[in-house]
């Protein structure tokens, strides 16, 4: 586990972060969205995250970090939390009974999620600035 | 190969492995744009001091957030790796002055 490798458990959190914060902006984006090519109003995007092995080249030094791992998105799922239903007759989209389907975001929610994206986000660029410092430490040993 | 010639080599290769990642970082929005990189290790070992003959690869795959307009650079790895190449090429001029002031030393016969 060399402090390059922390530099690419850094970078996979960074890039992990960045598509949490995608499906946020566009989660709000959408959040008036009534009408989707399959139908129905526009549902919540969440992003699920799994651990993944950042070293992968098989060698002793890789099999023996196994236990230090970086992230990467597992895939994009569908909120199928209910749908908010408000009355407004005067829209296209309303129902019989003059209710509109709106999608299942919760702005607060998002957010929510949004600034811990953002905090996540930082942490992560501090662990890689840090491992830098440390690294450019080293060079003056010796000095 | 002597320590000079070496350092040398890594540190003509750390260089254009710069441009290359500039060149991603620069095409981050290129839309079918394919990441390029190169495999340092591979590149030390061949013989030859001539950044011409260097193998730069392409990521087909996209892993993810840019995949609409298949573009494959991701760019926070982009980042760090610059940053790590970066790194490197400080440690290899560190290096190289350490060496020079080796010399030094014993031209001025130890004094």
């Amino acid at each position: 586990m060399g402090i390059l490798d922390v530099m690419k458990i850094g970078a996979s959190g960074l890039t992990a972060e960045r598509a949490r914060m995608e499906a946020v902006s566009s989660n709000l984006a959408n959040v008036h969205t009534t009408r989707t090519d399959e139908g129905g109003p526009y549902r919540k995007k969440d992003i699920v995250f799994i651990p993944t092995d950042v070293s992968g080249d098989g060698s002793f030094g890789s099999m023996l970090n196994e236990k230090f791992e970086g992230v990467k998105v597992d895939e994009v799922v569908e909120s199928d939390k209910p749908f908010q239903q408000t009355y407004d007759p005067s829209h296209p989209d309303a129902d019989a009974n003059g209710y509109v389907t709106y999608p299942n975001v919760n702005v607060m929610e998002e957010m929510g999620d949004m600034i811990a994206a953002t905090r996540a986000y930082e942490a992560n660029v501090n662990v890689v600035n840090s491992a830098k410092d440390m690294f450019l430490k080293t060079l003056d040993i010796g000095k | 190969m002597d320590t000079l010639s070496l350092l040398e080599k890594a540190l003509n290769v750390r260089a254009y492995y710069h441009k290359v990642l500039a060149s991603n970082i620069a095409n981050v929005e290129t839309p079918g744009y394919a990441e390029k990189t190169i495999d340092y290790n591979a590149e030390i070992e061949r013989p030859g001091n001539d950044v011409r003959n260097i193998e730069v690869k392409e990521k087909e795959e996209p892993d993810g957030s840019n995949a609409l307009d298949h573009n494959t650079v991701s760019m926070e790895e982009q980042m760090v790796k610059l940053t790590e190449n970066n790194m490197m090429f400080d440690a290899f001029v560190q290096l190289i002055g350490k060496k020079f002031s080796m010399l030094k030393y014993v031209i001025n016969e130890g004094r």
